[in-house]
């Protein structure tokens, strides 16, 4: 009965893992995915199982390309946490140790809840328990003792020592504290003796793990699904999705308003459509500490050579990180504007089509060369503005560059600028349009009734920002509220 | 008995007589071998030449000099059993080889025009060193200086900067003397020249409070004491046009000449101070005189596309470690629309081989940069046509005997660096290059790794990446002292 109990909670647990992971946290098992690379071949099995814990950091990987799919990722990873619970419940001669032999597995669940966990955790922890359940198993003591150093070492080379974290500072307290305790589990589970027990331990094994569904969801942080969320759209090129998402006008991090901007550019709304999303300021348009989606702004405007600069330089220069998927078809889509760069595109794609999800991947055609600069400059990262500008003066027909250009000036406020390039443009979206009517009114040149309107209402609420209604979502607002 | 003989011996007959590769269409085009090993001279000590024919399912190979050799593949690629390919080339010696290649493509046969090998009996230096990295522009992750036998495939790590707390690791460089004394330099907090000398690892801090910084690109005299570096203030800008890549340039930089035995570090007001900008020093086969690059100093990096480097020269003196004479325009490249850099003079001290860009100071980024070879008797200078590729070649280096010269080449793909050999023949003119033979055909197509600073030698490195952990992590720094 009690380990009835206990299985239907394991694969209970197991479940709502797989639909919470896969439905709620899609955007992180996207980003987590894009960041790994796992290839068919067995000069990377031979590379990734050499290193020290090999196996572990081999089938998480393994593992992670299924998160190209969420609910198929998720599922297995749910079905590893099961096997985990399942391998130290093996331990449990008492039933009153049951539901102990939940906590390894749902301590694992809550620290994938953290993209910065890989799957080599469960994967060390379940290849670990299994093993010594294997060797608790043999019957003649002198080759239980053999397999049993055998096994400590080769855990120890091979599998415990693993890549379980993506960031140079690894907790590497947590994740022992993790391993001690699971082995504890076990240990102490194998020593009390068997005795049958009813209701005790399943009403602690349903507590625990009704607990453990309504605490684990708070693990979750928001923004940093929104984030994932956004990169994974702006890597799918999913512009509507992103206007989709971020339809009320509400962003929260300068990276969504990154994606938000870049999306109404790709429909050719920026100017149209800007200020009905939170802008401050050229972080709005831009953030180069964030190199991923930088680097797909500054190709999708024509600043190729940069992107791909940022672009390497993810790839290349994170101690913590291996080179991942989406870094090499970023790299491939840089390189392939034209044929003079394709060789180096071909060698990525040589390596993309050893993967299983991205053995057909074709580079994108969405920059052509007469995007880019036709003089060469060097590029400066701290005057983004102005870099727009040397572009737009090479490539006035680049209307990405363009309407990039002109939000650049209008988020700077730089409105008589703004007048110089644009005053006499055919094209004058809303946005624009509002600026020129700012621009005259401080030239004298007389005020627009609507603008006039905005004045009256700002004077009527005494320059407080939460009384503009409607004009909260003019340049006029932006202009005098950010 | 007889008949029964005849018999089996008639059937043998037949049957090597028959054509298992069936009808055969002959190619007017040749056979696009990777690499590229079509026309090419290889000294008689280098590692199988394995390659590839894309697109092949079987490949028969018939090689004939003063013997005749066949080799085959059931697969795209041609791997040389070593010890038949060491006996062919031993026994093939100063001969040309003449290679057909059969090949079955999409169920057919083809026979491809044939193609030669001279061999010469010149041997190359039997060691190369080189960089391995990602072509990154600012940051580097894992890097590692790498010593590779150029007559097998065996390959060790000599440092790795994962063993060096991730500092930047690089310019190993061989002064090349029958017991080579060699350096390099690794760059972090706790950075430092390794210096090696007669099996003993220093570590030595050349930057001093009289000098811009410590040193950077250079060479070791023949008797090891001495070195002739480079001192700079190096910065970098990302260049916006498409086929550009990235520049590097000094802010200035000077010249400074390090006594490793006295640990001192001394410069000449010749090839100090701000109105020139001097680099990449080399010193002549005796060693009396440094060869560098010199141009005058322009801001940066506004003016850095005029920046133009000629080479100059200047005596030294051995017995007192002064630099000095007067300055001697070698050879005037602003005349000719370039900019030269990375000198390094033959062993026999004849021949001075540069690279040549349109402009600056770092040529590897720059796609024009080509090898050209200067005549110091005549001063007549040879573009070597038939040994640059269409891509940046750079970071040159000779072998002791003078007859081979290597360097990296982005000839390939523009971004990835790969170490190319050619042979100098004795009219000085140079051959067609060919890359670094490795076991895998296919290792520099998928390989997320660059070559650079390929540095020939003929005794291995009496260290590897965890002596040079120990010495890293365990040694004092020894500081250097300006001397006037």
């Amino acid at each position: 009965m009690t380990r009835r109990i206990f299985h239907i909670a394991n694969a209970a647990l197991a479940i709502a893992f797989w639909l919470f992971y896969g439905l709620k946290c899609d955007g992180t098992m996207h980003g987590i995915e894009g960041d790994s690379l796992f290839l068919f071949t067995g000069q990377f099995a031979c590379e990734m199982l050499g290193r020290d814990g090999g196996l572990s950091n081999w089938l998480g990987a393994f593992l992670t390309q299924f998160y190209y799919y969420p609910l198929l990722g998720s599922a297995l990873m749910g079905l590893l946490l099961a096997l985990l619970a399942e391998g130290v419940a093996r331990f449990c001669k008492s039933d009153l140790t049951l539901p102990l032999a939940l906590l390894p597995s749902m301590a694992c669940a809550i620290l994938l809840l953290d993209p910065k966990w890989t799957p080599a955790l469960p994967v060390a922890l379940c290849l670990c328990v299994w093993m010594a359940y294997a060797v608790s198993r043999i019957k003649v003591l002198w080759i239980k003792v053999v397999c049993a150093f055998a096994a400590a070492l080769f855990a120890w080379f091979k599998i415990i020592d693993c890549q379980f974290y993506t960031y140079a500072v690894a907790p590497v307290k947590t994740y022992y504290i993790v391993f001690a305790a699971t082995s504890l589990i076990c240990a102490v589970s194998a020593v009390i003796p068997q005795k049958k027990m009813k209701w005790i331990p399943s009403i602690a094994t349903v507590l625990l793990a009704a607990v453990f569904v309504m605490a684990a969801p708070r693990k979750v942080d928001k923004l940093q699904e929104e984030i994932a969320d956004y990169s994974y759209m702006v890597r799918m090129r999913d512009w509507d999705g992103i206007l989709v998402r971020a339809k009320g006008g509400r962003l929260s991090s300068p990276l969504s308003a990154n994606a938000v901007n870049l999306a109404l550019a790709m429909k050719g709304r920026l100017g149209e459509d800007m200020f009905n999303y939170y802008q401050n300021g050229i972080r709005s348009l831009i953030n180069f500490e964030e190199r991923k989606i930088s680097s797909e702004i500054l190709y999708l405007l024509g600043f190729v050579n940069e992107a791909r600069h940022l672009a390497f330089e993810d790839m290349a220069g994170n101690p913590s990180r291996d080179r991942g998927v989406y870094h090499l078809t970023r790299l491939i889509n840089f390189n392939a504007v034209d044929s003079l760069r394709l060789p180096i595109a071909q060698r990525y794609l040589n390596t993309l089509h050893k993967t299983l999800f991205y053995r057909h991947f074709e580079p994108e055609q969405l920059v052509c060369p007469q995007m880019e600069p036709s003089d060469d400059f060097f590029f400066n990262f701290g005057d983004f503005c102005q870099m727009l500008g040397f572009l737009y003066n090479q490539r006035p027909q680049n209307e990405r560059v363009r309407d990039y250009f002109a939000a650049s000036l209008l988020l700077e406020k730089r409105t008589s600028v703004f007048s110089s390039f644009f005053g006499e443009s055919d094209y004058c979206p809303k946005s624009w349009k509002e600026a020129l009517q700012i621009t005259k009114s401080l030239n004298g040149e007389g005020t627009a009734p609507e603008l006039q309107e905005y004045v009256d209402k700002y004077n009527a609420c005494h320059g407080s920002a939460g009384g503009m209604g409607r004009f909260s979502r003019t340049y006029w607002y932006y202009f005098n509220f950010r | 008995m007889k008949t029964r003989l005849s018999i089996i011996l008639v059937c043998l007959w037949v049957l090597v007589s028959c054509n298992p590769e069936g009808e055969i269409v002959q190619s007017a085009s040749a056979p696009r071998i990777f690499p590229d090993y079509t026309g090419i001279t290889v000294p008689v000590n280098i590692a199988p030449l394995n390659f590839k024919l894309e697109g092949a399912s079987a490949i028969v190979l018939d090689i004939k000099g003063e013997g005749s050799y066949r080799f085959r593949s059931s697969g795209k690629t041609v791997c040389f059993p070593i010890r038949r390919w060491k006996a062919m080339l031993e026994a093939e010696k100063g001969n040309t080889l003449g290679l057909c290649i059969r090949a079955k493509v999409n169920g057919q046969w083809i026979a491809y025009p044939a193609f030669n090998w001279e061999i010469s009996p010149e041997k190359i230096d039997s060691y190369i060193s080189y960089r391995l990295i990602e072509p990154a522009y600012e940051v580097w992750n894992v890097l590692s200086i790498n010593e590779r036998n150029v007559e097998t495939f065996d390959e060790r790590i000599l440092a790795a900067n994962s063993l060096t707390g991730r500092s930047c690791i690089n310019c190993h460089t061989s002064n090349r003397a029958p017991i080579p004394t060699t350096f390099l330099h690794a760059r972090s907090a706790g950075g430092a020249t390794l210096y090696q000398r007669d099996g003993k690892i220093r570590k030595v801090n050349t930057a001093t409070d009289s000098t811009a910084g410590a040193a950077v690109y250079g060479e070791i005299s023949q008797d090891g004491r001495w070195g002739i570096f480079t001192t700079a203030d190096i910065r970098n800008g990302l260049h916006s046009a498409a086929l550009e890549r990235f520049e590097v340039f000094d802010g200035s930089s000077d010249l400074i000449l390090v006594d490793f035995e006295n640990n001192t570090v001394s410069d000449s007001p010749l090839v100090k101070g701000p109105e020139f900008q001097e680099t990449f020093p080399c010193w002549s086969a005796d060693n009396r005189t440094v060869y560098f690059c010199r141009a005058e100093a322009l801001k940066q990096p506004e003016q850095t596309k005029q920046m133009h480097y000629d080479i100059y020269s200047m005596s030294f003196d051995p017995q007192t470690g002064k630099l000095g004479g007067e300055l001697v325009k070698v050879f005037d490249a602003a005349a000719r629309g370039k900019s030269v850099s990375h000198l390094k003079c033959s062993p026999d001290g004849r021949k001075l081989l540069f690279c040549a860009s349109d402009y600056g100071t770092f040529p590897i980024w720059h796609t024009e940069t080509d090898l050209w070879m200067l005549d110091l008797r005549t001063g007549e200078v040879d573009p070597m046509e038939e040994t640059n590729g269409a891509f940046a070649d750079s970071y040159h280096c000779w072998s002791t005997n003078g007859r081979w010269i290597c360097f990296a080449s982005k000839r390939d793909d523009r971004v990835y660096g790969r170490p190319y050999f050619a042979f100098v023949r004795e009219d000085g003119t140079t051959t067609k290059a060919f890359v670094l033979p490795q076991r895998n055909p296919d290792f520099y197509l998928t390989t997320f790794k660059s070559f650079n600073i390929p540095e020939l030698y003929d005794t291995p490195e009496p260290y590897d990446a965890r002596d040079m952990r120990k010495f890293y992590f365990g040694t004092e720094t020894e500081q250097m002292t300006y001397s006037k």
